[in-house]
């Protein structure tokens, strides 16, 4: 692969792709993903044949459909195909209960966060304030993980929660964090 | 003062396939996790990739995969591009496709002219 497409940024490949039509560029592209669309394959599908199955379909898919729309966001774009994919394997074999999971989830990736666009300086002044909103088992988990910079283990290990708690703990928290921060700045308003 | 909450506000980007396994085999410091973890709270793509390859006892197998799937890749796309070539004439063909027709019209042009003519 030549060192320059190396360097340019996925929205770089992607313009100059539409640009110019070459799959070679895309290739590079989807070789960025490689391992994560592996990953995801792995996690809804459980075996090995069957998320190679899947990594191997999003990069047909990829190929045939990118040259037909513009896509803004590559990396989510991707997300959402391999993702999509797999739960469509997955109701397939008759597990039903995906769906509630995908209209949870699909938009995780996307989310911009209306945050962004209220003015940095007024967010952090009310964060702190905004934290001791959260619950208690939040609180903790936030606190430790953006203030304490503790790894995901080092907080399993202080608070006693598991693995998957903490993590559910910091997103959800994060996700609420953003939603007391918005409804705060439209109060305001 | 305001700064300490200031990671929490970051957008968070890319992570290099080394750094993902690094974190996968545990060779990563607690600060290293730590950046790691932050990119993946953000990234439902990362959070669900690491989950899956964890599910994964081999770990040593996964470079292998990798180097399968991409090499899959490689031949699909160039596959693509000869498949292309084939169907999109380029810039010469093109050129000397339209001055043949070109020069077809005129002799048959000429031809229907003479024809009428002579009649």
């Amino acid at each position: 692969m030549p060192a320059h497409l190396d360097q340019m940024t996925d929205q770089e490949l992607l313009q100059r792709y539409y640009r110019e039509g070459k799959s070679d560029l895309l290739g590079v592209l989807l070789q960025r993903y490689t391992l994560l669309l592996f990953g995801v394959g792995m996690k809804y599908l459980k075996n090995e044949e069957e998320a190679k199955d899947a990594v191997q379909h999003v990069f047909l898919k990829v190929l045939t459909e990118l040259p037909r729309y513009r896509v803004e966001y590559f990396k989510s774009w991707l997300y959402m195909i391999a993702k999509n994919h797999c739960l469509m394997k997955l109701r397939e074999k008759g597990h039903t209960k995906v769906e509630i999971d995908e209209r949870m989830m699909l938009v995780r990736d996307e989310e911009e966060g209306k945050a962004s666009h209220i003015e940095k300086e007024k967010l952090l002044s009310s964060m702190a304030e905004a934290v001791q909103e959260l619950s208690e088992a939040q609180k903790t988990c936030i606190t430790l993980f953006y203030l304490k910079k503790k790894s995901y283990q080092e907080i399993v290990s202080a608070t006693g929660f598991s693995l998957m708690q903490v993590k559910s703990y910091i997103q959800n928290g994060k996700r609420n964090l953003k939603i007391i921060l918005q409804r705060r700045h439209e109060h305001e308003r | 003062m305001n700064d300490k909450w200031q990671d929490i506000l970051q957008k968070n980007g890319q992570i290099s396939e080394q750094k993902l396994m690094d974190y996968l085999e545990g060779r990563l410091s607690p600060d290293e996790s730590h950046e790691v973890e932050k990119l993946m709270v953000d990234s439902g793509f990362i959070d669900d990739a690491v989950e899956g390859l964890s599910e994964m006892k081999d770990k040593q197998k996964i470079a292998g995969i990798l180097h399968d799937l991409n090499g899959q890749l490689n031949k699909k796309i160039s596959q693509k591009a000869k498949k292309n070539k084939l169907l999109i004439p380029d810039q010469l063909t093109l050129t000397v496709a339209a001055t043949i027709t070109v020069l077809l019209l005129i002799v048959i042009a000429y031809v229907i002219y003479r024809m009428y003519h002579s009649s």
